[in-house]
């Protein structure tokens, strides 16, 4: 920063000048005093809108030290400033932007806070602006990586997926989503333009959520949007464009390799193999014509655009900004398009009254598709489907796996979509409307009391319309077409009443906190499905032209209403001393009238040993412990109505002689009045620590207790239900460890910031005493032949409970000497089977054999980020790493194994066992599997799914600013380019670890690398 | 308060159920919602009639061979989910046994509901107990007196089941109508000579423990062949389509019909598509799963017309979407496949069948109880009594082509009763427990022809084990395993052995 001077030499001496921030953007609302030598204020004012302020009253020859605050820059002082007569001259003055993290305010429920004085954990994204230039798009990709604790675990690369964020592990079997709230109000509307974010807070103990009560369970995301400040409009206007692609894919098989592979398979099998191998009879079918993995991925483009403009006066402050972000998938025809709009404006209608509004609509449409099903997931049956078929056939329509004249070697070739027309052919629209608004009114009652009142909407419309025509073509061939159309309402208000007293007396801090809090929703949809369209030209792809529509439509309705009151209390003395105090009563509609209302209690305090008097550590610029416990209800997990639930019904049932469906009615699940609310626990004990103000260590132990977990159980089957009772079944514990390191200096020319975190969790299921079972057992399946997950106590959640493997039998005698006193083991298995393991020695491979090994849900999770700032340029890097991490790799149950209907291979079976190929890990090709090698949920599928990868490298450089006198403003700009995923170790053998949830992985949609280049220009 | 009591919409709950007419007659509805349910009669039961040497699972599949090797935990997908499933039909059941009797709505209405109510408790036991009891024990009555217990107990002995069912069975058959009275929308649902035809079906079981319900056998398919409603074979004297035409869509409710799976092309029983070769040559999607062995095809006299309307072979001519072909296969491990539910398939798709493969319904609705039933059951049960049965056998011999026979012995039964009933749920492999003949059987391998180039129809083979012999115990395997879960979840005792 710099600054010219010039004062006048009279007794009425007076500074003028005029403040920036770094970019030169005037400051208006800066605070300017003037000191004397004793530390008296002589003079203070305020910038006006254009940064401009005039300190008069000042003595001439007289030194004063002028000070420059806001909130969020850094003080700035001049020192020795003497006044000189003469007002021709004046100061510029440069203010830095808030870097310390000390006297960062952090947003905590219906308040904000010193970082400094919290008494909870509560961590905050870091670097905000850089990360959200990153091509991604949505908020939760934004944190992975960058806060400890938070793990966000990627849905992969399809475009209508999201990731899933977990805050501080696994805590229920049920849904548990953290809940975001945007500028003060919870918000369940459509997505979030990253472009409208100021700052990100996420709540991680209970303590800090527990004022978010019963849909917080599982943490808060807290979200800022920027706010207009007081000047002239200001244009900020950020665009993007970037290109992805896939990596890592794996190949399948050519046409001859394929037929080869089948012959051998069969030979093995002692069966004939099937003529469409057969090179004589079908010289076709060696002709390899297509690479489907080609065809089927593209190199995707991403367009972002960003427009925002904002303002205000002394009384009234204003930002609107329209975003648009458009994204084409990897695989083609998947996408996804977004706009979004948000206008924003504050109004003091007099020094105590304060309203303002917050309007946010979004139309998104995305299109994804299915990758994650064994049958019809389109990246599997890319590998599935036969290399000699063309993609079109000279017709130009989708060519099946073997055209019709020879048709009688379909067999060969299973039953297979075309990947192609998988992605193409269906006809999908379906734009999600939303719009979501809250105008609120605050009244400062008397000096340090305000009331404030926010009424909320969120309004959701969800069209989904999808024609599929008629798949002549061999292989999955689908004689009629389809139309499924579904319209879907969501409405929700959300009432709060918060009236909040804050008061100094002395030493002693008060802040004390009552809210009122109502809200409702009301869904409905139905759904229709029509067929035996006559055409299908997209013009007459609409209901009313359907041939007939044989299953009734459907509809779907609930309401849903809670309600909540809230007390917290917090005290702070002499700035050593903190406590806070809350507790939350909430009611809702989904359990039975006598359980629907509980409470939730939480406490924490902080000790700042830094502040004590006997404390005297200069390089020490904070030491603080903390601790807290509290406890929040996960209404997420509950159902609508599961106290009463209605009874099913359809019109299913074929009777008559008329192809008619009748309707019926039946009771199918168990109702459980005595429901109660699955709760967490949380305590927390935390340190925060600030050396020689640039190094900010905070360190987090914590426990959270999920008590009460909801799920549904068994019935009994005699009970003749398909499902019995959703009930409280056991506790769930997680244990962890989270470090979070930040460095911030100077050298020189040189800018550096730093920031590593790490995380440990320890998921372990404690008890099921109130469930049917002693384990629960997970549908997640590949085929329903592999089921590999369990919940069981003294395991983690979603553990793998596998038979485990020992290599292959490499010869007879092998087979022979692995037996169990003289019962052989696997009597079934041949020379390039899997051995297993007969873990409980009764001489037998089944059921009983399986062990726990594991779960996809990372223990240890680390990332990394760096910012360096070179006169204009700067270069940022993100990294982010799992470990403890399994994912079973499902894919290879069809990829690797002849067995099955025919179908195409992955081509590293090359590389299977055979007699001359006898280290191979991958089982010998047959066409018969009676050693269950592939039917078998073993280890063999397990693979670690762990993995270090570089996030994001992004390199900038800031035009230098040049005044644009005519228009009186300044122009600052940035052009940048990044790479998002550019480099990844890991050892597993699928196309991406990132593979979803559970960890299940048949081929599933992948990350992208994302290379893009920016521009960002403000003025 | 008020602000979050909500009542469910849109949604019937039971609290404000069983009001009207309509209601009842929902509630029956959903008693036979299970005939579109793939694990049940849409085709899941077939898993365990593939345990029988009439045919060989045609894929590679673990689960489904380990049930049939007599090796299974009953916690295979196939086969996990019947056992509870058949207890939904006893409780939708039950909950009409409770509330309809007191309901004020049409008299006739009413007594039909009942009447399906009693009749399907009495069917969902009848399965049970052929699949899971035996002597030592039953399955757990849950009735309308007991349903809303927390435990349920085995019975001792299977036979107070069957006590159960007999009244059931007698109070249907009390309740409901003929099947000739039932108007083109309601055929279909249970009718009078269904409840005599399942109580007949009741005692063959019963009998295995109590020689004297033999003489009940008799009596009850005397009662359906006398109902007034025309039970009979489709006889026209035309041998070579008679037999083959009960399977017809137009005979779904001849006057052989007795109980069948509804179907249509909606919904329904896909046990047609299932047994269609696997991919349909590239037309349909056929999913070829049970192949009849060469063993069935060579148990047939020779000139039994049921022969070629049972089993296609290779060179055989048959009609499939409108087109004449020759039937060959590289799928088939026996190089057979059965033609008894092919005639939804000799139309072009749209007539019969459902367009969507994946779920692969026709208009044919597959028998669970014909009128040959009834004639063989009544045939066994007075051999049984060492008496002359020659009567009703020869009805179904001379209807196949075949001359009459006399002095008819238990072994000409069994032959005929393979012959009629091969790939139907009628279910060779109970027949052959029933009899004591299982062991035997299964220690046999499971043979095919092996066609030198698949693709051909005029391919010469050669004979080829397809499925090695099995180990059946009769002492264990008389019964399946009931679902470990299932066990789990009720405290009840497994069967013996498994």
């Amino acid at each position: 920063l710099f600054a010219t001077i010039s004062a006048s030499a009279q007794n009425g001496g007076q500074v003028r000048g005029t403040v920036m921030d770094n970019s030169g953007m005037p400051l208006s609302g800066v605070t300017v005093a003037a000191l004397g030598a004793d530390g008296t204020q002589a003079a203070t004012t305020a910038t006006n809108a254009d940064g401009m302020f005039v300190l008069q009253g000042l003595q001439t020859g007289t030194n004063y030290t002028i000070r420059f605050s806001l909130i969020g820059y850094e003080v700035h002082e001049m020192a020795d400033f003497t006044v000189r007569p003469g007002d021709n001259n004046s100061i510029l003055v440069r203010m830095a932007e808030q870097t310390s993290a000390l006297d960062e305010v952090v947003v905590i429920g219906y308040g904000e806070r010193q970082r400094e004085d919290l008494t909870t954990a509560i961590a905050s994204l870091p670097n905000v602006a850089t990360n959200v230039a990153r091509p991604l798009t949505n908020v939760s990709d934004i944190l992975q990586g960058n806060i400890a604790g938070v793990t966000v675990v990627s849905g992969g690369g399809d475009p209508s997926s999201s990731p899933r964020v977990l805050i501080r592990g696994m805590g229920t079997l049920g849904s548990e989503q953290p809940l975001y709230v945007v500028d003060g109000v919870p918000y369940y509307g459509g997505p979030i333009n990253p472009n409208d974010i100021e700052r990100v807070d996420v709540m991680k103990d209970a303590a800090s959520a527990a004022i978010y009560g019963a849909q917080a369970a599982s943490g808060v995301i807290v979200i800022t949007t920027k706010s207009g400040k007081i000047g002239k409009p200001r244009f900020a206007v950020d665009l993007y464009q970037g290109w992805h692609q896939a990596s890592n894919l794996p190949a399948s098989l050519n046409a001859a390799q394929y037929a080869q592979a089948y012959i051998d398979a069969s030979a093995h099998a002692g069966v004939v193999p099937a003529d469409g191998h057969n090179a004589e009879l079908n010289p076709w079918g060696q002709v390899t014509r297509t690479n489907w993995m080609d065809e089927i991925f593209q190199t995707g483009s991403i367009t972002n655009l960003n427009l925002q403009v904002s303002g205000g006066t002394e009384h009234a402050r204003y930002s609107s900004s329209f975003g648009y972000h458009d994204k084409d998938g990897l695989l083609i025809n998947t996408n996804y398009k977004r706009f979004a709009y948000r206008l924003k404006s504050e109004f003091d209608l007099s020094d105590r009254i304060t309203v303002g509004q917050n309007f946010y609509v979004n139309q998104m449409q995305s299109r994804g598709i299915n990758t994650s099903s064994s049958y019809s997931g389109a990246i599997i049956n890319a590998i599935y489907m036969n290399p000699a078929a063309p993609v079109y056939d000279e017709n130009g329509r989708f060519h099946g796996t073997v055209p019709f004249d020879l048709a009688q070697f379909s067999a060969a070739y299973g039953d297979t979509y075309n990947p192609v027309a998988l992605l193409k052919r269906p006809n999908i629209s379906n734009p999600a409307l939303n719009l979501n608004g809250n105008v609120f009114g605050k009244l400062e009652i008397i000096d340090g009391l305000t009331f404030k009142s926010n009424f909320a909407i969120d309004l959701n419309r969800y069209s989904y319309k999808r024609f599929d025509p008629i798949a002549p073509e061999i292989g999955r061939p689908s004689s009629e077409n389809y139309l499924n159309q579904t319209e879907s309402r969501t409405n929700r208000w959300i009432w709060d009443q918060q009236l909040n007293y804050h008061k100094r007396f002395g030493s002693h801090g008060l802040d004390v906190l009552a809210v009122y809090s109502a809200q409702k929703t009301a869904y409905e949809s139905f759904s229709v499905e029509a067929r035996g369209f006559e055409r299908e030209d997209d013009w007459y792809q609409y209901i009313g032209n359907a041939g007939s529509t044989p299953n009734l439509p459907a509809s779907g309705v609930y309401e849903d209403a809670l309600t909540s009151a809230i007390g917290r209390v917090s005290y702070d003395f002499n700035d050593r001393y903190f406590v806070s105090a809350s507790i939350r009563q909430d009611r809702t509609s989904r359990l039975a009238k006598e359980n629907q209302s509980d409470v939730f209690p939480a406490v924490s305090g902080a000790w700042k040993i830094s502040s004590e008097p006997f404390f005297n550590l200069p390089a020490v610029d904070l030491l603080k412990v903390r601790a807290s416990w509290g406890q929040i209800g996960n209404i997420q997990s509950v159902g609508y109505y599961a106290y009463n639930i209605p009874l099913s019904t359809g019109t299913v049932t074929p009777i008559g002689n008329s192809g008619q469906l009748v309707r019926h009615f039946a009771l199918t699940q168990q109702s459980n009045p005595n429901l109660l609310w699955e709760t967490s626990e949380t305590f927390d004990i935390g340190l925060d620590i600030t050396l020689f103000n640039r190094l900010n260590i905070t360190a987090d132990y914590y426990t959270k207790k999920t008590l009460g977990l909801i799920q549904t159980n068994d019935a009994d089957p005699h009970v003749g239900v398909n499902q019995g009772p959703t009930m409280n079944v056991g506790d769930v514990s997680n244990r962890g460890f989270e470090v979070t390191a930040g460095y911030e200096g100077q050298f020189g020319n040189w800018k550096l910031a730093a920031t590593g975190n790490v995380q440990v969790n320890r998921n372990e299921l404690l008890n099921l005493n109130g469930y049917s079972n002693d384990f629960i057992q997970h549908g997640d399946n590949v085929r329903s032949v592999l089921l590999p997950y369990r919940s069981e106590p003294g395991q983690p959640l979603y553990s793998y409970y596998l038979i485990q493997s020992a290599g292959i039998f490499n010869s007879e005698e092998e087979i022979q000497n692995h037996r169990q006193g003289d019962r052989l083991i696997q009597p079934n298995a041949r020379p390039g089977d899997l051995r297993f393991v007969d873990q409980n020695g009764d001489g037998q491979i089944n059921d009983e054999d399986r062990v726990f090994m594991g779960s996809a849900i990372p223990d240890f999770t680390y990332g990394f980020s760096l910012q360096l700032e070179y006169k204009n340029f700067d270069l940022s890097m993100l990294t982010y790493g799992v470990a403890g991490v399994k994912l079973f790799n499902g894919y290879k149950y069809t990829a690797y194994n002849a067995g099955l209907q025919g179908y195409n291979l992955d081509s590293r079976v090359l590389n299977a066992w055979r007699p001359d190929n006898t280290g191979s890990t991958i089982p010998v090709l047959s066409r018969q599997d009676p050693n269950a090698n592939f039917g078998t949920a073993s280890d063999w599928y397990l693979e670690s799914g762990d993995y270090f990868r570089i996030k994001n490298i992004a390199l900038g450089y800031t035009l230098p600013g040049r005044l644009l006198s005519r228009i009186g403003s300044q122009l600052r700009s940035r052009i940048y380019v990044s790479a998002e995923n550019p480099w990844t170790i890991t050892s597993y053998s699928g196309i991406d670890p990132e593979v979803g949830s559970t960890g299940l992985d048949v081929g599933n949609y992948p990350l992208p690398k994302t290379y893009t280049i920016g521009l960002s220009v403000n003025f | 308060e008020s602000f979050t009591d909500l009542t469910p919409k849109g949604s019937v709950t039971s609290g404000n159920y069983w009001s009207t007419e309509s209601d009842a007659v929902s509630a029956a509805n959903g008693l036979y919602e299970h005939w579109r349910d793939d694990s049940m009669f849409g085709r899941g039961l077939f898993w365990f009639v593939n345990a029988s040497d009439d045919m060989v699972t045609g894929r590679t599949d673990a689960g489904s061979a380990a049930v049939r090797d007599f090796v299974a935990t009953g916690n295979e997908s196939r086969v996990n989910s019947m056992y509870k499933k058949f207890y939904q039909i006893i409780q939708r059941a039950n909950s009409i046994l409770v509330n309809v009797p007191d309901m004020a709505i049409n008299e006739e209405v009413k007594r039909r509901v009942l009447g399906e109510a009693y009749f399907m408790r009495a069917y969902a036991y009848f399965y049970l107990t052929q699949y899971y009891g035996d002597h030592r024990a039953g399955l757990p009555i849950v009735t309308e007196a007991n349903m809303n217990e927390a435990r349920f107990a085995r019975p001792t002995h299977v036979s107070e089941n069957y006590q159960q069912m007999e009244q059931d069975l007698l109070a249907a058959a009390e309740l409901l109508p003929l099947v000739t009275t039932y108007g083109a929308n309601d055929l279909g649902r249970a009718h009078r000579d269904a409840a005599y035809a399942y109580l007949a079906k009741m005692y063959l079981h019963w009998a295995r423990y109590d020689a004297s319900k033999w003489a009940e056998v008799v009596r009850y398919c005397d009662m359906v062949t006398n109902s007034g409603s025309g039970r009979a074979l489709i006889n026209t004297g035309n041998p070579q389509e008679d037999f083959a035409s009960v399977f017809y869509v137009e005979n779904n409710f001849s006057s052989e019909y007795i109980f069948s799976v509804v179907s249509n092309t909606v919904r329904g029983c896909i046990l047609p598509a299932v047994l269609f070769e696997n991919t349909g040559y590239g037309l349909y999607n056929g999913w070829g799963y049970f192949h009849p062995t060469l063993e069935l095809y060579n148990h047939f006299e020779a000139g039994d017309h049921r022969k070629k309307a049972t089993i296609l072979e290779f060179g055989d001519t048959f009609t499939l979407f409108g087109e004449e072909r020759k039937y060959y296969s590289s799928n088939s491990w026996t190089g057979f496949q059965f033609n008894k539910y092919m005639q939804p398939f000799r139309f072009p798709q749209e007539v019969h069948l459902n367009p969507n493969g994946d779920y692969p319904t026709s208009n044919l609705s597959v028998p669970l109880v014909r009128y040959a039933d009834i004639l063989l059951m009544k045939a066994e049960a007075l051999i049984m009594q060492n008496q002359n049965a020659d009567a009703p056998i020869n009805q179904i011999r001379n209807r196949a082509g075949l001359p009459s026979i006399t002095g008819a012995t238990l072994a000409d039964l069994k032959r005929e009763r393979r012959s009629e009933f091969a790939a139907e749920y009628t279910d060779r492999h109970v027949d052959l427990v029933r009899w004591g003949d299982a062991q035997e059987a299964y220690s046999k391998p499971a043979t095919g022809r092996q066609h030198a180039n698949r693709d051909n129809p005029n391919s010469p083979y050669t004979v080829t084990e397809v499925w090695p012999a099995r180990n059946f115990n009769p002492a264990i395997h008389h019964v399946w395993p009931i679902p470990p879960a299932d066990i789990t979840n009720s405290g009840i005792s497994q069967n013996e052995g498994w």
